[in-house]
């Protein structure tokens, strides 16, 4: 009976969940979300600024590109890229104060759902060499 | 006419089969081996003392249905009433450990759940969702546990004032039992 009595309450407890509310949750919107940015590479110019280029991907609405000053600090999100028509995968990051600081970037990829974005995944740190 | 004969007949009948009522065995007071006049002093003497016991018993004994409803209104209450002090702080320290953390869980399972809500990133979304209900099954599984805790506590309340009456019953025959000189209407007993 003890037993029994346990058993209900751990279903009774399983059994209660949260709702998925979000609209933006693939399981609500049945819409997945954009896998990582492949490609990334990250190079210097001769007018002191940094160039970023990367695959485009086809499924996606746009790109954000995030910036920090070392590997595991705070990445600020520095611009929002869409893809438009042109396809753009490219981006000059003229905001820097090179040489003399070093830059990591992070990037992800994004969808629109209901006219709200959906960002994929973020991309490992990366750096120019 | 044969009903009326019938009747009387019937009346005559349980005339017959009544007992005559025997004043003599009735109060015979050797059936309640008082023997003497001092026989029955004792015993009235016993018989009131036990009545005083009864009425003290009376009007300090716990109500069952009171103390369960005041272990439901406030767990481990009913137990104090009964002086179970060490029952009585087990049971509020267990509801309130219970309840608490139960209430913990659901203020971080809330955090976690309105993030997840005004989310953009798939990360954030999957994470948070797989947060936000951990904590609140974490919450369920306490506040159930708590429930359980408050439904025994208003059971044991039964018990417990069970107890209490016995031992407030004990404790009156065993005081009256003690007392060397009783002093009662009709005079008074001296014990040695």
């Amino acid at each position: 009976m003890k037993n029994l009595i346990l058993f209900l309450m751990i279903l009774l407890i399983m059994s209660c969940s949260l709702d998925r509310t979000n609209p933006l949750d693939p399981l609500v919107s049945n819409k997945e979300a954009p896998g990582r940015v492949t490609g990334i590479q990250v190079m210097t110019t001769e007018n002191n600024t940094i160039f970023i280029t990367w695959n485009s991907m086809q499924a996606a609405t746009g790109y954000y590109i995030y910036r920090s000053q070392s590997y595991d600090g705070f990445y600020a999100l520095i611009i929002d890229i869409e893809k438009g028509l042109n396809d753009i995968h490219e981006y000059e990051d003229l905001d820097v104060d090179i040489p003399g600081n070093f830059y990591w970037y992070k990037m992800s990829a994004y969808i629109i759902i209901d006219e709200e974005q959906l960002e994929g995944y973020r991309s490992e740190p990366i750096t120019w060499h | 006419m044969n009903k009326v004969i019938i009747i009387i007949l019937l009346l005559l009948s349980t005339l017959l089969a009544a007992e005559e009522f025997d004043i003599e065995k009735f109060s015979n007071p050797s059936k309640y081996e008082w023997h003497n006049m001092k026989d029955r002093c004792e015993a009235r003497e016993y018989l009131n003392s036990k009545q005083k016991i009864l009425q003290i018993y009376e009007l300090n004994k716990q109500q069952v249905i009171g103390n369960m409803i005041k272990s439901a209104f406030a767990p481990g209450w009913g137990h104090y009433s009964s002086h179970d002090y060490t029952k009585g702080h087990t049971f509020i320290a267990s509801e309130i450990v219970l309840f608490g953390t139960s209430y913990y869980f659901y203020n971080r399972a809330m955090d976690d759940y309105h993030n997840y809500e005004d989310s953009h990133y798939i990360g954030d979304i999957k994470q948070l969702y797989l947060d936000a209900n951990s904590n609140y099954k974490y919450s369920q599984l306490f506040f159930s546990l708590g429930a359980i805790v408050w439904i025994y506590t208003i059971y044991d309340s039964i018990s417990a004032t069970q107890e209490y009456n016995q031992n407030l019953w004990n404790d009156l025959t065993k005081e009256l039992n003690s007392k060397k000189v009783l002093i009662t209407p009709t005079g008074f007993t001296v014990r040695f």
